[in-house]
This record gives C-alpha cells, sequence and structure tokens, in this order.
C-alpha cells in the first residue's frame, strides 16, 4: 500500500491559479497518465480521475459517503465559519443530496414521482409552449445561455415544484451563489456572506411556500412534498435541502447542456449539417456533448472508514472526488476521447454526466426531453443559426460546474463585419 | 381424462443496457432484481407473479432511465 502523497508542482499550480476551473482537461489527462489517485495539498481532496476507479468509487456508497463533504470544505474557513450560522446549519443536514441510504432511499422516493420518464414525457407539450415562446421574442443577436436556455429550464423546473411565477426571478442567482462558493479550490470569506444570505431568502421563500401548499394543495411536487412533511415521512429540514437541491439540479445543468450541445455542433459544421438531416441525431448530438463537457464535473464523497483506492491509502473523514469530467475522456474506456463525434455509440459503454449508482441524477429523463426539444426547435425555425462572429469560448471559472460563459448567435441575413 | 396444466399468468421481465445501477429497483422490490458482479441490475427471476404487480410498477416509474421493461406472458 502507498503511504505517501508526493505531490505535483505543476498539478498545484494549475489549481491554484485558476486554469484547472477554467481549462480542465489538460490537468485531467496529466492525472490520469501520472497520479491517478492523487492527494492535492492546495485542494485537501483526493482527486480520482480514471473511468474505472470513478466508477468503483460510485458505487461504494457507504464506504465513500455523500455526507460530510460540504462540512468538511466550510470547515476550511476555521473559526469565521461560525459567522454563517446558516451555511453551517443548512450543509449539517441530511437531504437528498448529502445523505447515503437508507435516508437517501426515503427522500429520494418523497420527491421522484414527477421526475420519471412517464410523468416527464407527460410535459411534452408545456415545454414546446415554453420553448416556442421564448423563440418568438428573440431577435437577429441572441445569447443562448441567457436569452434561451436559462429561462427555459427555470420555467420548466418551477413549474414542476410549483413555484410561482412571481417567486422565480432571485434563485438562480441564489444557485450561482452557492455553486461558485463550493467551485472555488479554497473556500473564499467573500462567497460564504453572499451565500449565507442567499440561503436564508431561499429558506424563507420554501417555507412560505410550504404552508401555503399545506393550506391549499395544488397538483404539484411542493404541495406532495407539504403533505409528506405532515405526515411525518420527510422533516422540514430534510424538505427544504431537497428543493433548493432540485431546484439549481433543474435548471443549472441543462442550460449548460443545451449551450455545450450546440456549441459542439456550431464549431463542427459537418455535424451540424448531419443534424439538419436528420434531426434523430440529436439524441446523439447531446449525450456526446455532455460526455465531452460534462455539465457537473466531479461528484462530492468523503471517506467514511480507512480504506484503499487502487492502492493508495486513504483515511477516515477525508475528502475523496471522482472526477466525472475526467472518466468520460478516458482513453481506456473511449476512442478518441477528446472528439466530438455524435454516431458515438454509448449502447454498451455508458458515460458517466449524470454520474452512476445510488445518486444518479434524478432529472436525467427531464434533462434529456428539454434539451431534446428546446434544440429541435431552434434547428427547424432557424436553419441558418450561426456563431457570433466575435465569439471567443470562455467557460465559467468553477471546478464543479463545466457552463460557458455566454453563447451568443445570430440568426438571419449575415451582417456585414464590422 | 386430464386437463392440461394452465401457463401460470406471469409478467415477463427485462432491465435493459440503459441500466446506471441507481439501484431504486433493488430498494423497492429486494427480492425481485439484484446486481450482477458488474453493479448493474438485472431480475432475480425472468417470470414475475401478477400478485406483485404493484411492486413492479414501483420499480418501473422510479428506474430514472427507465431500463426496466415488463410484458405480460
Amino acid at each position: 500500500m502507498l503511504t505517501t502523497r508526493p505531490a505535483l508542482d505543476d498539478i498545484e499550480d494549475a489549481l491554484a491559479n485558476g486554469t484547472v476551473s477554467r481549462e480542465p482537461h489538460e490537468t485531467y489527462r496529466a492525472l490520469r497518465e501520472r497520479a491517478p489517485v492523487y492527494w492535492s495539498q492546495h485542494l485537501e481532496q483526493w482527486l480520482v480521475t480514471p473511468f474505472d476507479l470513478v466508477e468503483q468509487t460510485l458505487m461504494q456508497p457507504v464506504r465513500f459517503s455523500n455526507y460530510g463533504y460540504d462540512t468538511l470544505f466550510i470547515a476550511r474557513l476555521g473559526k469565521e465559519a461560525t459567522s454563517f450560522p446558516t451555511l453551517v446549519h443548512h450543509f449539517q443536514q441530511r437531504g437528498l443530496i448529502i445523505s447515503d441510504p437508507p435516508e437517501h432511499t426515503r427522500l429520494r422516493r418523497a420527491v421522484r414521482a414527477p421526475f420519471s420518464v412517464h410523468s416527464v414525457n407527460r410535459l411534452t407539450d408545456t415545454i414546446q409552449g415554453r420553448v416556442d415562446g421564448l423563440l418568438d421574442r428573440i431577435g437577429d443577436r441572441f445569447d443562448v445561455m441567457e436569452d434561451f436556455a436559462r429561462p427555459l429550464t427555470v420555467s420548466v423546473i418551477s413549474d414542476l415544484l410549483g413555484v410561482p411565477e412571481d417567486d422565480r426571478g432571485q434563485f438562480p442567482t441564489w444557485s450561482y451563489d452557492l455553486i461558485r462558493f463550493f467551485g472555488t479550490p479554497r473556500p473564499a470569506i467573500e462567497n460564504a456572506a453572499v451565500l449565507e444570505q442567499a440561503l436564508m431568502e431561499w429558506r424563507a421563500l420554501l417555507v412560505r411556500l410550504f404552508a401555503a401548499r399545506h393550506a391549499r394543495p395544488r397538483d404539484d411536487l411542493l404541495s406532495h412534498v407539504a403533505a409528506q412533511i405532515d405526515v411525518g415521512e420527510v422533516s422540514l429540514e430534510e424538505a427544504l435541502f431537497t428543493c433548493v437541491h432540485l431546484m439549481i439540479g433543474g435548471h443549472e445543468t441543462t442550460t449548460s447542456t443545451v449551450a455545450s450541445t450546440l456549441h459542439c455542433l456550431l464549431t463542427h459544421p459537418e455535424q451540424w449539417a448531419a443534424v439538419q438531416e436528420s434531426p434523430d441525431l440529436l439524441t446523439g448530438a447531446i449525450e456526446e456533448a455532455i460526455r465531452l463537457e460534462t455539465p457537473v464535473m466531479r461528484a462530492r464523497r468523503s471517506a467514511t472508514e480507512d480504506c484503499e483506492i487502487d492502492g493508495h491509502q486513504i483515511k477516515a473523514g477525508e475528502a475523496v472526488v471522482p472526477i466525472f469530467a475526467s472518466a468520460n475522456r478516458d482513453p481506456a474506456r473511449f476512442d478518441r476521447p477528446d472528439v466530438f463525434d455524435l454516431r458515438r455509440d454509448f449502447s454498451a459503454r455508458h458515460h458517466w454526466a449524470f454520474g452512476r449508482g445510488t445518486h444518479f441524477c434524478l432529472g436525467a429523463p427531464l434533462a434529456r426531453l428539454e434539451s431534446q426539444i428546446g434544440l429541435a426547435t431552434l434547428l427547424r425555425r432557424f436553419p441558418d443559426l450561426r456563431l457570433a462572429n466575435d465569439f471567443e469560448p470562455r467557460w465559467k471559472p468553477s471546478l464543479s460546474i463545466r457552463a460557458l460563459e455566454e453563447l451568443p448567435l445570430e440568426v438571419g441575413p449575415p451582417r456585414p463585419a464590422a | 381424462m386430464t386437463t392440461a396444466p394452465q401457463p401460470p399468468e406471469t409478467w415477463v421481465v427485462e432491465v435493459s443496457a440503459d441500466c446506471v445501477s441507481s439501484g431504486q429497483c433493488i430498494m423497492t422490490a429486494p427480492d425481485l432484481f439484484i446486481l450482477d458482479e458488474d453493479g448493474f441490475s438485472r431480475p432475480v427471476r425472468d417470470r414475475v407473479g401478477l400478485d406483485r404487480t404493484e411492486d413492479l410498477r414501483q420499480a418501473v416509474d422510479g428506474c430514472p432511465v427507465g431500463a426496466i421493461r415488463t410484458a405480460r406472458g
């Protein structure tokens, strides 16, 4: 067993100076080749990068728990963590995302009904209506992220939960505050202060909505959850945490998926022409785009016991991070892993963009359907869609979320060069 | 004279290659589904009695990728 933890200076530099946050793939390739299980001193985390070891870690939910990672991260604020009581309290609770079986099983069962393949397919017409409404309003130049994908995904998840139109304005900002706090290599005090405020407002909104649905139930997920709080199936804390994460998971990742798929297609003209010819190819294009630009790049686990991964000694209580974005580009698993190929055959070889095992993305069917309808409609209505002339891809700085800062597109007659 | 035994009324159950090992089916009906050596789900028995229809329905609905197929047979 390997008990030493040699540091790789170039990797630590890339983590510390933000290179990994914007351009992760080179560093993950280097880790797969040189240190497949790597203790980063800067992150105070084990990084697990090869496909088979990522899989192995995800398939041991008891040994590598979903509970504890966030608390470890917050604890790195030191004594100052006590300035953020809501933040600390929130992440010490066991909600859907940070629980293990049997709690996780109970919570997932409490919210899963509207996310099943069967339920989601019944939303087809509603989603199509939202897509058409948004596309009716776009001009000759628009940003796919903020003018199309985000309003679409925010409205779909809000409809599903039953968050009223007037209460939707802030939660994308709160989501961003949360993702930014946990997406930096070390917790930043200023981000913690912003997140503290966001969580207070978010929880106040949900408490108010649970009370309203308790008094007058509707046909929505918040009413269903409110009823389960009443009968003691879930606690208020569990319900709050779980709904926060459904709201984040319901829009942030799908927004990225829509934009990344378009980006991949528009930068590969032959494949763009192919989907215009055969829109059925979009399904494969979406899967390939989320393999290549995996929206949630990493899982967050903590070891519950002393153990080993591939001969490396892991101590109980240490953070262990299996990296989906790396597994999905592992040449041991995928031929030409850095190439976008919408005809890639996934039938026998899954990608792990939605994770694997107990915490496999609850919203995967919804994400796939929204992306499919959104992209198919865009393609059909705007066959001359193209990247804006001045577009340079810039990715949001985050260790956890892979998303373009913006994706400006143009439709209609080409504009004269400026 | 004897009558031929009637074939039992059953569900034929399959788990497709779409399985992602979420384990939802096993938590719903631990006697009907099991993980194979690669961690993917498969039915314990290919045929399941109609008395387990509700459990099967929950397993089908609970699968996040719709990998469980059932047919009368």
